[in-house]
């Protein structure tokens, strides 16, 4: 799978990786050139040479020991340029995990209405506005309820 | 006319206070204090506190406004805020401030057709001061699909001599008035340009290049 992660701080870095670790192309986009450090520097490549890798066929087993990199792409997630550049045309998922709510979601929407990613997903910090999100027929991901519910769950455990 | 508009800014102020004065009743949708202290002040009870959300929208009345217009200084709050006011709401008019011109197509791709951009008029403006070799646009008509444009004949233009029947013009475009000195000429089949002549027309967006070639060398 070809993916695109919109926001490279703990979140997006944190998800780059994991996709990186399950086999798939991972793209990072990030408006702060700093921000890519969050991956680790052994797994950052230029965005010149992140022209969209086309996956092994089915008659060429992929090696899971060797690590793909990431690339990344500098520029804001809702310029459709920079969009392009990261591969969107091709890509098959869109996560847009940046601290502004109303960043993902034009991103996600530009992902889902111009692009027509098979797979859009944002993530809110203010769960008042997941309501904004549905109504715009996005799904979404909360981590603030996500961490409350965990905690909430840990802690009826403990007793 | 009832209008929600969003971001009590300069340009929210201003247009608030504009609307006011036309007999509109406006409410503001602000999340600075200060800001909303000022509005307050200076036009009563007409602003709303806090980060524009449903709840606060649906506080504001939004499901009888008759215009939604966002103007903070962000586009994505602008977007978003405009599809709610569409899509949930169901306001008839949604207008949203682009900051970047570069983000009006995405608007406009998205659904939010009416774009309002500073940059953009500004820079026409200064366009429309600065060139002389160029078609001036004046106005633009139609989502942007039509504009009404300026044409300055230049002493070496393909066009004199000539009558305006000759000239067969594109299709999607017609001439609407000469400027020649103090007069004004509605052109007709027979009317000749002359040097100097300052010629309007309205043309399809898409054919004002070449509307150009009839015009200049």
């Amino acid at each position: 799978m070809k993916a695109i992660v919109l926001g490279c701080g703990r979140v997006g870095a944190h998800l780059a990786n994991s996709l990186v670790e399950h086999g798939h192309h991972v793209t990072v986009m990030d408006r702060e050139p700093k921000a890519f450090r969050m991956l680790g520097d052994d797994l950052m490549i230029e965005h010149s040479d992140a022209a969209p890798h086309r996956s092994a066929g089915p008659g060429t087993p992929r090696a899971k020991t060797v690590r793909q990199k990431i690339a990344c792409v500098l520029g804001l997630g809702i310029d459709e340029d920079v969009l392009r550049q990261a591969g969107i045309e091709e890509a098959d998922a869109f996560a847009a995990v940046t601290d502004s709510d109303y960043t993902n979601i034009m991103a996600c929407l530009m992902a889902k209405e111009i692009f027509r990613v098979p797979r859009v997903i944002a993530r809110i910090s203010e769960p008042k506005r997941e309501k904004i999100f549905h109504q715009l027929g996005l799904e979404t991901i909360c981590p603030s309820i996500l961490g409350a519910q965990s905690v909430f769950d840990l802690l009826l455990k403990a007793k | 006319m009832y209008v929600v508009i969003v971001g009590g800014g300069k340009v929210g102020y201003y247009l608030a206070k504009d609307l006011l004065a036309r007999g509109h009743e406006v409410t503001i949708i602000e999340r600075d204090e200060r800001k909303c202290h000022r509005i307050q002040d200076d036009f009563g009870s007409i602003v709303l506190e806090g980060e524009c959300s449903t709840d606060l929208m649906e506080q504001a009345g939004a499901s009888r406004a008759d215009v939604f217009i966002a103007v903070t200084g962000e586009d994505e709050t602008n977007l978003v805020l405009s599809q709610i006011a569409k899509r949930f709401f169901q306001i008839p008019k949604a207008i949203a401030r682009v900051v970047n011109p570069k983000n009006r197509k995405t608007f406009n791709q998205l659904g939010i057709d009416l774009t309002v951009s500073a940059t953009e008029i500004i820079t026409t403006l200064i366009e429309q001061e600065m060139a002389t070799q160029e078609i001036l646009p004046l106005v633009s008509l139609g989502r942007g699909k039509l504009e009404i444009v300026e044409i300055h004949l230049p002493i070496d233009s393909p066009a004199l001599k000539k009558t305006v029947q000759q000239l067969s013009l594109p299709e999607d475009s017609i001439l609407i008035s000469i400027i020649r000195g103090d007069q004004i000429i509605v052109p007709r089949g027979d009317t000749v340009f002359r040097p100097n002549d300052t010629v309007l027309a309205l043309t399809a967006t898409a054919s004002a290049e070449k509307l150009k070639t009839f015009f200049y060398p």
